[in-house]
Parts: structure tokens; C-alpha cells; sequence
């Protein structure tokens, strides 16, 4: 059976597709579609940063909280994770998606108001999908 | 004449009991398009777009709200012969034989199947029983799909939509299989349900009042037309302790997407009478507070 973990995942707009390829590659259906609320400084377009907060399997979600030693995020563990379920990509490319996401346990409109402060006072972008 | 007759309805409305209003709505949806949307039927309720858990407790996820339009109807059995009383309805291949009303695997990659019909966005609730077991794992198959793939004895089950249209179900077996299966069932779950594939954003079941309850962050639940339902619809929302939200005239295609706490939703694909706008002003008020 499937266990889950609540993790909010915010990536910057460049790498939206790395962020969705990942997602979906590691989860399968149910990564499908993440990553799409888009945010910005002004809460307009173009978005710099997109979100996802929610429950996430938690192997992944694990993988996803790794870091080394001095703090930095570790992508060998997420790299594995998708190696083993079937994705081509390298570990530079997983690297460079975890360097630029932020990945936090933030749950509730106080703690995401504060994770939105922290990342430069981001505003949600209208829904589109 | 009209003005009077409205209020009149809507005075009838307000003193009606609340199984009444219920029974009243019940029916006026089932003779409209749209959806019944109710996350106060736990019969309605799963935690997966898959369907395979209920969702019983406050905090738990949902994934899938049932539309309550056709009173949760199933379409015919689309499976022969899943009782397996004899082998008719299936192709056995070397290693697969039907006994003691059981289809029985003893060969690495059998692949037996059965011939039927399932249709692409259409949901199916199915079911599947691992009765004996000993070794090699079992993956069932239909639509696009495995729906489950196990090592365990048990009864299986959930409510899946075919990505593609199939004409057979797939018994597959790996390992060194030997095991018995029997009861399988696959029939469609008639109506226009909301689903939300991805975990990250699938709201969660709250009470006080019972609700759905979205993350206003990423959560969405999508309901699904098979046509589009035009420039004239009414959208019902009862508010959670606030109480009937009537929006008309809306245009809907073949997609709704729901993003909004409430303790029920009706989808409708024509304007309403006064006396209808009455009777849902009503059972969205109810709601509001239960």
C-alpha cells in the first residue's frame, strides 16, 4: 500500500518541464499534472515559480528532502529513484532542478503565506487549468 | 400570478424536512445533465482516482466524488463467465485451466484472457478475488492498464477508467505462479464523476460541516462530460456554514473543474424553474450546516 507524505515542492519557471518530468517519472499517474500553479513577485504574469503542495509518495517526497553534509540538496537518492522507475535523465539534471526548488513541509495558509514571504514575497497567479 | 406561485414554492420549500428536499433533488438531478457532487455520502467517497480506498475520517484525501445523478447505478456485467462455473467466455492458454470453479495458474507468463469490451474516459468498477495462492505474482489487466498486480490472496478491487478502449482482460502471471482466481466483475460506474489523478492535489474530507475542503494552493477535482453542456447551465454550491451559492447561466464544456469548499455541488445543464431554485436553495442550505 501506498504511503504518502504532505511536502510542498516550488521550482523556478525554467525548470517547470524537469520538475513535471520528475514528478510523473517517479510517481507515475498520480505525479501527473504538478507543478502547474503558477507564481510571480506581482501575482501576474509570467509566472517565475510554480507549486505543488500535497500528499506525495513518500519515497519520493524522502528523496526529495535529501542533503548533504553542508546542507546542500543530495540528488543522488532522487536520481536512483528515477533510474530505477524507468526515467532517462542524468543526475546533473536532477541536480540542478533540487539546487533551484524549494522543498519544505509548509501546510496551511499561514505557513504557505510564509513560505511565499521567504522565496521573495511570491503572490499566486490566477488558476488556468 | 408567477410571482405569487414562486413564493409560494419557496414557502412550501422552507418548511419541507430535509429527507424530502433530499429525495426531491434525487430526482430532479437524475432527469438533467450535469453531475450530483455529495461529500456527505461516504458511498460516494475514495481517497485514489482509482477508487480503491474509501475516505472515512477528516483529513483523509479524496480523490474521487462519485456522481450521485444515476443513484450510483452500474452498467451491465461485461465479463463471461467470471464466476468461472465452466472455461466458456475465456481463452486458456498451456499452464491455465478452470476447476472446482476457479481459473488456476501453474506456468511463468500465462497469459489468459477474456474477450469484452471497454470504452476510453469511460469509469469501471471492478473486482478481482485471489483465492488460493502459493507462489509468483498475478497482474489483472483491462483498459489500458494493470489494475492490481500482487503475491498475496485477497479480494481486489476499485473504480478505474479505461485509457484506451480493450477488447479483453488480461490475466498475466510471473514468478513461479500457482494460484487460483475467481469473481471477476467489470461493470461500468454510470455517471459523470470528479477526480483528481494527482496526489499533491487532491483536497481532503473536513467536517463541521462535513465537507470537501481544496488547499486554495494547487487542489482540484475534475468532472467530465461526455458532450459539452452549453451556455445555460446552474451550478449549485452549498458553502460550507454559510449556505446556498446559485450561479446561472454559466457555459460549461466537457470539463468542470471544482476548486471551491462545499458541502455539495449539483452541475446542471439548463436554467431552473422557480420552484427547482427554491428546492436547491433549500438543499444547499441544509447541507451548509450538517
Amino acid at each position: 500500500m501506498t504511503t504518502y507524505t504532505h511536502t510542498t515542492l516550488v521550482c523556478i519557471a525554467a525548470q517547470q518541464a524537469v520538475g513535471q518530468a520528475i514528478c510523473a517519472g517517479c510517481m507515475g499517474e498520480e505525479g501527473e499534472g504538478m507543478l502547474v500553479t503558477g507564481l510571480s513577485p506581482t501575482g501576474a504574469s509570467p509566472a517565475t515559480h510554480y507549486i505543488s503542495s500535497g500528499d506525495m509518495e513518500s519515497t519520493f517526497a524522502a528523496a526529495l528532502r535529501e542533503k548533504n553534509l553542508d546542507g546542500t540538496a543530495n540528488s543522488g537518492p532522487l536520481h536512483a529513484l528515477c533510474i530505477e522507475r524507468g526515467m532517462e535523465i542524468t543526475q546533473q539534471d536532477v541536480g540542478d532542478f533540487l539546487e533551484t526548488s524549494d522543498v519544505s513541509d509548509a501546510e496551511g495558509k499561514a505557513a504557505i503565506d510564509a513560505l511565499y514571504a521567504r522565496l521573495g514575497g511570491l503572490k499566486k497567479l490566477p488558476r488556468t487549468y | 400570478m408567477h410571482i405569487k406561485r414562486a413564493l409560494l414554492c419557496g414557502v412550501l420549500a422552507s418548511v419541507l424536512p430535509q429527507s424530502v428536499v433530499e429525495a426531491r433533488v434525487s430526482a430532479l438531478m437524475a432527469s438533467v445533465g450535469g453531475a450530483y457532487i455529495d461529500p456527505q455520502d461516504a458511498a460516494t467517497r475514495y481517497q485514489e482516482n482509482t477508487g480503491q480506498t474509501s475516505t472515512t475520517a477528516a483529513g483523509q484525501t479524496i480523490g474521487t466524488l462519485l456522481d450521485k445523478r444515476l443513484y450510483l447505478a452500474l452498467g451491465p456485467e461485461v465479463v463471461t463467465n467470471g464466476v468461472f462455473n465452466d472455461a466458456s467466455g475465456w481463452t486458456l492458454v498451456s499452464g491455465s485451466e478452470v476447476s472446482e470453479g476457479k481459473l488456476r495458474l501453474s506456468v511463468p507468463s500465462t497469459n489468459t484472457t477474456s474477450a469484452f469490451s471497454v470504452e476510453t474516459g469511460k469509469r469501471y468498477k471492478w473486482a478481482i478475488q485471489i483465492s488460493e495462492y502459493v507462489s509468483g505474482t498475478l497482474n489483472f489487466s483491462f483498459g489500458g492498464s494493470t489494475r492490481v498486480s500482487t503475491a498475496l490472496v485477497g479480494d481486489y478491487g476499485g473504480i478505474s477508467t479505461a485509457t484506451i478502449s480493450t477488447t479483453s482482460a488480461r490475466i498475466l502471471s510471473s514468478g513461479s505462479p500457482i494460484a487460483a482466481v475467481d469473481n471477476i466483475t467489470i461493470r461500468e460506474q454510470l455517471g459523470n464523476h470528479a477526480s483528481q489523478a494527482a496526489s499533491s492535489s487532491r483536497p481532503k474530507l473536513q467536517t463541521g460541516p462535513t465537507r470537501v475542503a481544496y488547499d486554495t494552493i494547487d487542489d482540484f477535482l475534475t468532472t467530465t462530460f461526455p458532450s459539452a453542456l452549453g451556455s445555460d447551465c446552474t451550478i449549485v454550491r452549498a458553502i460550507p456554514s454559510v449556505g446556498a451559492a446559485i450561479l446561472t447561466a454559466q457555459t460549461i464544456g466537457t470539463t468542470f473543474n471544482d476548486d471551491q469548499d462545499h458541502c455539495g455541488l449539483l452541475i446542471i445543464n439548463r436554467a431552473l424553474t422557480a420552484s427547482e431554485t427554491a428546492l436547491v436553495r433549500q438543499w444547499a442550505n441544509f447541507r451548509s450546516f450538517s
